[in-house]
């Protein structure tokens, strides 16, 4: 039984179609980042699974229990980090997580939850005075409570700063580690590939891809970057390697020449870099970055989105 | 496994001394509930002596159902505006147990300020006159905690019936008029219309008095006059204690159970 399982979920609002025909699954154990720029349906799907919203069509089950139908089973098992939420700001920090603590029958300390999410110290401060990090932090505390089975985190690192976000990444790891699935959206590339084993990338609430990394850069199909560093770099070189078919967004650093082109046109590269003449002194390869990928789902660019 | 409710009725009760928004209601209620029975020495003395539970009758009717309505009113319709009902119902209670925790822990802090109201109105009464009535005292604040109950029923089912806090404040406006006077006028309106748009002539019918019943600060009045020696309420089947009671009652459960239904259908 997988942890979640989407099938052929849609949603209108009125007329907007926000989720058409979405349909996949989150095997348990795995860490899945549910990716997709602003507006494409993200915090929808996590409604429906959470049973805040519901589907216009299709079905959501989360570990077997049909979300619809059982949504108190669903959140038993589910540590819910929301999107957008407003927060009481009479309330300290530690009555916040206290609410989460005391509904879910658990006997953990809102103390060492705090602490370990780095908000330790203000504990007994309103969150009226918070800033949106500190709100983010404090919202995943209550998201831990009762070593839940499954994380669901919605753009967990807005607001955060690098050692937030870097914290962020090591809660994730730990509450893997410790055997919960963790399914988190984001629109930021960087905190998916650093935890994730597989994505999902959502593009104008459809379901574009869902695979690996490795996976999405071979469907893609491209595109590495090729860095050629010269001795005596110049202008006719430059115009050469540019006018090669099949490479693309040639830039000049200095000395190097660098272009996107897929793996069989390397050679071509580097030959026509040295055209003028020029000792090659670096090549250097790269391979697409999360960011190009991003770009060529959901801007449809290279045509192949699967 | 369901969520612990006890959490969502505690937070509900605790809210306003968090929030501090207790002190000045509370002061209120100390004001208007000893202050009267203070300054007029509980009415004249001797065998027309109106008693605690008289002088209480207007205080209830007028400032009870303002100050349920007031920390009832926004109590789901609020976080849903802001969003904060994802975090509250991230542990696993279901939305009718979270609407019917909100009204348990309105409904305790609403007795709670009426106990604090009518300790100090007995204290107020027991100095200036003499030891008041017991049963009439009792009754008055068991009929009291009864009326604060129904309003607070009234205010957490409408608050869950609304997807934005404007529009539950307006609505609760409505309804503290309707609780005053509206519905009573309700009969008279029909009658207008009836009329062909003229002001209707004659003695109230039948209907419109047992109408005019159905309202639980009539209820409360009604049930009132039962303890009273001299106060007679309408000799009407709507007035007598156990239609008062039905209304009571009618008025916490009903628009409860509409506001769970509606809550439970929304999108958040």
């Amino acid at each position: 039984m997988p942890a979640l399982q989407l099938d052929s979920v849609s949603k209108r609002f009125g007329g907007v179609r926000a989720l058409d025909d979405v349909s996949f699954t989150v095997e348990r154990g795995e860490v899945y980042g549910f990716l997709g720029p602003n507006g494409a349906g993200k915090s929808t799907t996590i409604d429906i699974l959470l049973d805040y919203v519901r589907p216009s069509a299709g079905s959501v089950s989360v570990f077997g229990h049909d979300a619809q139908a059982e949504p108190t089973a669903v959140h038993a098992r589910t540590g819910i980090l929301p999107d957008a939420t407003g927060l009481t700001g009479h309330l300290t920090a530690r009555q916040h997580v206290r609410y989460a603590v005391d509904s879910k029958g658990s006997d953990e300390n809102p103390l060492a939850l705090l602490d370990r999410v780095g908000i330790a110290l203000d504990a007994d401060r309103t969150v009226g005075g918070f800033s949106k990090g500190m709100r983010q932090r404090l919202l995943l505390a209550c998201a831990l409570v009762g070593e839940p089975d499954l994380l669901i985190l919605d753009e967990p690192s807005t607001g955060l700063d690098p050692n937030g976000a870097r914290r962020m990444r090591e809660i994730v790891r730990e509450e893997n580690e410790r055997g919960a699935t963790v399914f988190f959206s984001s629109h930021i590339l960087e905190q998916v590939a650093a935890v994730c084993d597989r994505v999902g990338i959502l593009s104008g609430g459809a379901l574009v891809a869902s695979d690996s990394l490795d996976g999405l850069r071979e469907r893609v199909g491209s595109v590495g970057r090729l860095t050629v560093t010269l001795d005596t770099p110049s202008e006719a070189a430059v115009a050469a390697v540019r006018d090669l078919a099949g490479v693309s967004d040639v830039r000049v650093d200095g000395a190097s020449v660098s272009a996107s082109c897929p793996p069989d046109r390397k050679a071509a590269v580097v030959d026509a870099a040295r055209r003028d003449g020029a000792d090659v002194v670096d090549i250097r390869t790269e391979e697409a970055s999360l960011e190009e990928l991003f770009a060529a789902y959901t801007e449809g660019e290279e045509g192949e989105v699967a | 496994m369901s969520g612990r409710l006890r959490a969502v009725v505690e937070r509900d009760l605790r809210d306003p001394f968090r929030s501090r928004a207790v002190w000045p209601v509370l002061l209120l209620f100390v004001v208007f509930f000893g202050g009267p029975v203070a300054l007029t020495g509980g009415g004249r003395p001797g065998a027309q002596a109106p008693g605690l539970l008289n002088q209480m009758q207007i205080v209830v009717f007028l400032f009870l159902p303002l100050a349920a309505l007031q920390f009832g009113y926004d109590r789901v319709a609020g976080p849903r505006e802001t969003g904060e009902i994802r975090l509250l119902l991230a542990p696993p209670h279901s939305r009718r147990a979270f609407v019917l925790g909100t009204f348990l822990g309105r409904a305790a802090f609403t007795a709670l300020l009426v106990t604090v109201g009518y300790l100090v109105a007995t204290v107020a009464y027991a100095a200036v006159v003499g030891v008041p009535d017991p049963v009439r005292t009792v009754g008055g604040y068991l009929l009291a905690l009864a009326l604060g109950v129904a309003v607070t029923g009234l205010a957490v089912g409408l608050s869950a019936s609304m997807s934005t806090r404007g529009r539950a404040t307006i609505t609760a406006a409505a309804a503290y008029l309707t609780l005053l006077t509206f519905w009573e006028s309700i009969p008279t309106a029909v009658r207008f219309v009836g009329n062909g748009l003229r002001a209707p002539t004659g003695p109230q019918p039948e209907w419109a008095v047992a109408f005019a019943q159905t309202v639980p600060t009539r209820a409360y009045r009604n049930l009132a006059a039962n303890l009273l020696p001299n106060a007679a309420p309408p000799d009407i089947v709507t007035a007598g204690p156990p239609a008062a009671v039905l209304v009571l009652v009618a008025w916490t459960v009903v628009p409860l159970a509409v506001g769970i239904a509606r809550f439970e259908r929304a999108d958040l």
